[in-house]
């Protein structure tokens, strides 16, 4: 990808101590990370002791793909004069299909990039992955859940059946 | 990545408020049944600040009457069983017809969100008469978002709304209400930070509205039979971005005045009743027209109007009743008012023209004076294959814009 070589960079430093070298604007995305910008400009190494390196590279494609994204539509306003309507659904319509293509992981690299998203800001990525989470929870059984999810179900069988008898009303639709 | 931890329980382990936000996105009935999963999840709903109960998705089998006791036993015990933390988000929807009968019980769900600190409240229910505690949700600091549909077929009457009080609501959507002149005044006065007004199948019973911080006012409607005590007459927002209007009424007064200098981008469907309101549009940069009366409008106002100098992008959807290639005289006068028009898009949606008229002849198109504006770009032109006048309309359209530089395209 062509940069111009005044672009600032910026070093962003997971958990287990890997380095990542990203734009400026891509590292602005997280809105955590604006801010440390924001209050003190002459940041070139950010320390992210909450995010693993597998999960900020994650993160950081994520990023990238939304910066190149609004990079081009704004170049083709910027070539138009104005963004043509069929064009701009074209290019929405790509970045659905590549967001949901980013999001087929597992459930627990999902939660990962839940708590990732959050903690960086990123408020796209968490209304992404928190509704993909709860995508896989709608219409399903608690059983189905648990599975889904891996939860070990720690309550007793009387346990459950007391919660169960508790609240029927809120077994009602599927009882 | 550290083998077998897919198969590893993370969910569980996520804090409470990420767990809530990936609750939001599931009905109550959904959320509260998360309680069987595990210990860790047990009392998790209890303190879930986002409800959404809707009748609709409360599934039953048999009578109806045993829905509606379910889904109210339902609420409220919800309602009672969780901790007294704040309730952020409550919607209560679908509540059709028959559910009026269960007015005391909306009453006092209503009471529990508003002292819960609510800010997004929304409701689907029959109005009809007084019975709902509307004067409640009009007079509560911590409301942001509020929308109240009445599901029945008559216009909601205001009169029992005595207060309104929302020092914080950004976003107001009423369909159904009746909105009187004193309502619309205390719904400014009372909301100052209001931005965004959607007016859907309302009473329009009031002669002025004024707003000095409203940003977005979209009235719309086809459904409404209703005799105004008023007509409107006049809308003054200053600050206002946006506008769209599309209510098919016997309504209107004669003449509509806006003041809307701020205004940046409009979508007008003309009623044959809806007059005057070209020359309040005209510092806008998207302008989108339609409707029954267009050929009325552009005929009568085009005149006096002043140029559109802003104006960047314009549409406009034709039917049989503005026939593109029979009015070509009257577009192309309403596109020499736009000398700064970049993008222009025309979208035919009728059959074949009928219209006894006779088309244009050369010698009245050489009466046009050819379209001046540089920045001409895109001419688009939408119509059906079965059309066959469009060769033509293509052939005047580039005739008339021959001094600019634009494409025209063709999408059928």
């Amino acid at each position: 990808m062509a940069r111009s070589s005044t672009e600032n960079m910026i070093t962003l430093m997971s958990s287990d101590g890997e380095e990542f070298m990203v734009t400026e604007k891509v590292a602005r995305e997280c809105t955590t990370i604006r801010n440390m910008l924001e209050d003190d400009c002459v940041i070139t190494n950010i320390p992210l002791p909450n995010v693993t390196s597998d999960i900020l590279s994650m993160v950081i494609e994520y990023c990238m793909e939304h910066v190149a994204a609004a990079e081009k539509a704004a170049a083709e306003t910027a070539e138009k004069g104005s963004s043509s309507a069929p064009a701009a659904a074209k290019a929405n319509k790509d970045l659905e299909e590549w967001d949901k293509a980013f999001m087929n992981v597992d459930v627990y690299t999902l939660c990962d990039l839940i708590l990732a998203a959050n903690y960086l800001n990123v408020s796209g990525l968490l209304d992404l992955t928190i509704q993909t989470a709860a995508n896989l929870i709608k219409g399903k059984s608690p059983e189905q859940i648990r599975k889904t999810f891996h939860i070990q179900n720690d309550l007793s069988l009387e346990e459950e059946e007391k919660i169960r008898s508790q609240t029927p009303w809120a077994f009602e639709k599927s009882e | 990545m550290k083998p077998g931890r897919e198969k590893r329980d993370r969910i569980s382990s996520l804090p409470d408020c990420l767990i809530h936000l990936i609750m939001s996105f599931l009905t109550a009935q959904e959320a509260v049944q998360t309680c069987v999963l595990s210990k860790r999840w047990k009392n998790l709903w209890t303190t879930l600040p986002f409800l959404d109960f809707d009748l609709e998705e409360y599934e039953y089998d048999g009578v109806p009457e045993r829905r509606f006791d379910m889904f109210v036993n339902f609420v409220n015990t919800t309602l009672l069983l969780r901790e007294a933390t704040d309730l952020h988000k409550f919607h209560l929807g679908k509540l059709y017809d028959d559910f009026q009968q269960y007015h005391m019980s909306v009453r006092s769900w209503i009471q529990y969100a508003l002292k819960h600190n609510i800010q997004e409240f929304s409701i689907e229910f029959p109005l009809q008469d007084s019975s709902v505690p509307l004067d409640g949700v009009f007079n509560c600091a911590s409301l942001i978002d509020l929308s109240i549909n009445d599901l029945s077929r008559n216009v909601f009457e205001t009169h029992q709304v005595t207060v309104v009080n929302l020092p914080c609501l950004k976003q107001l959507y009423l369909r159904g209400i009746e909105l009187l002149q004193d309502f619309v005044d205390d719904i400014f006065s009372g909301c100052p930070v209001l931005e965004f007004l959607h007016l859907e199948d309302c009473g329009l019973g009031f002669s002025t509205m004024n707003s000095q911080r409203l940003k977005y006012l979209n009235i719309g409607g086809h459904e409404l039979h209703y005799e105004p005590e008023e007509q409107m007459e006049l809308i003054e927002a200053p600050n206002l971005l946006s506008f769209c209007y599309d209510q098919w009424s016997y309504q209107m007064g004669d003449k509509l005045h806006l003041k809307m200098p701020s205004l940046t981008s409009a979508f007008i469907i003309y009623d044959d009743k809806l007059q005057g309101i070209l020359t309040g549009l005209s510092n806008v940069q998207n302008l989108e027209l339609g409707g029954y009366g267009i050929k009325d409008v552009l005929e009568n106002e085009l005149p006096n109007c002043p140029e559109f100098s802003n104006l960047k992008d314009f549409s406009m959807e034709s039917f049989n009743h503005f026939c593109l290639l029979h009015r070509f005289n009257l577009l192309a006068s309403f596109l020499n008012h736009c000398p700064r028009l970049e993008n222009l898009s025309l979208v035919y949606r009728g059959c074949f023209c009928r219209s006894e008229e006779q088309v244009p002849g050369n010698e009245e198109l050489l009466k046009i004076a050819p379209f001046k504006g540089k920045q001409l770009k895109i001419v688009k032109v939408g119509f059906s294959k079965s059309e066959q006048s469009f060769p033509q309309l293509v052939k005047y359209l580039q005739d008339f814009t021959c001094n600019s530089s634009a494409r025209i395209n063709m999408i059928s």
